[in-house]
């Protein structure tokens, strides 16, 4: 199966964890920033980014929403904010982001798309071939 | 904070309409008032019919930081606005009024930033959304 894309895991932590590469931009302004994303599965929101990027940025909150953490509830900043990525065929897209400890990418972001966890190389493939395989 | 307050909305009010509203006794309700006057919370407009008699506004920009700050406040303002009809939604609010919602949160933010930005409105939500987000990790 040859994929369109991937990445390698992040070293940062070890073991090494998955993740994406997506270009964001403040969603009122057009310069796109290469950010990482740590792909998070047990993140059901699109994308959260952490107090450094949004700083860097200049991101603007736009309001206020509770998450359900481990440890109970509690409210997080929300940012709107555009996002794309030529090699996942993400167009231009407008998003909201919310402020976590670390840049993570959510369900609602990796959702109809197909990826694959290669875990023995230590690499995360965006799979579009395979879902034309498929269909 | 007084959560009544925020039924005025947009509403000048006087202070005898204030203990009315809160029924608070008269000298608690002057350092209410002084309290979210110091804080900027509240603007001292004159009367149109009396220029001696003092009227109190809710100041939107004040209130559109408390909600984004999502401190208690932001549940007093939320209570106080009457708007049970969204529990469990997203709204998006523009001056004490509520000008879209919903119980996906992707779905409206792509809706109300389709156009430029109004600088004036602000997203949260009311009650605990039926689509809350998770996030397993603090």
């Amino acid at each position: 199966m040859k994929s369109h894309k991937s990445w390698d895991f992040g070293k940062s932590e070890d073991p090494p964890f998955p993740q994406i590469e997506i270009f964001i931009s403040p969603h009122n302004h057009n310069y796109f920033k290469s950010i990482f994303f740590k792909i998070d599965t047990g993140f059901t929101g699109t994308l959260g980014i952490n107090p450094r990027t949004i700083k860097a940025l200049d991101l603007k909150e736009i309001g206020s929403i509770p998450i359900q953490t481990a440890i109970g509830r509690k409210n997080v900043s929300l940012f709107p904010l555009k996002v794309k990525n030529p090699d996942i065929e993400l167009p231009e897209t407008l998003l909201y982001a919310i402020e976590t400890p670390r840049s993570i990418c959510g369900r609602i972001f990796l959702r109809n798309r197909i990826w694959l966890l290669d875990c023995e190389n230590q690499r995360f493939h965006y799979c579009n071939n395979y879902k034309k395989m498929i269909a | 904070m007084a959560s009544q307050i925020f039924q005025f909305g947009q509403k000048a009010f006087s202070f005898q309409e204030f203990l009315q509203l809160t029924q608070y006794k008269e000298k608690y309700g002057r350092n209410v008032i002084a309290e979210l006057s110091r804080k900027q919370i509240l603007e001292v407009i004159s009367s149109m019919s009396d220029k001696r008699a003092r009227l109190y506004k809710l100041r939107w920009p004040a209130i559109k930081q408390l909600i984004i700050e999502g401190k208690e406040d932001k549940d007093a303002i939320i209570n106080g606005l009457n708007l049970s009809q969204y529990e469990h939604q997203y709204i998006v609010i523009k001056n004490f009024e509520v000008i879209d919602h919903d119980i996906d949160l992707l779905n409206l933010v792509q809706r109300v930033f389709k156009e430029n930005i109004d600088p004036d409105v602000v997203i949260t939500n009311v009650g605990i959304p039926k689509q809350m987000i998770i996030y397993e990790i603090t």
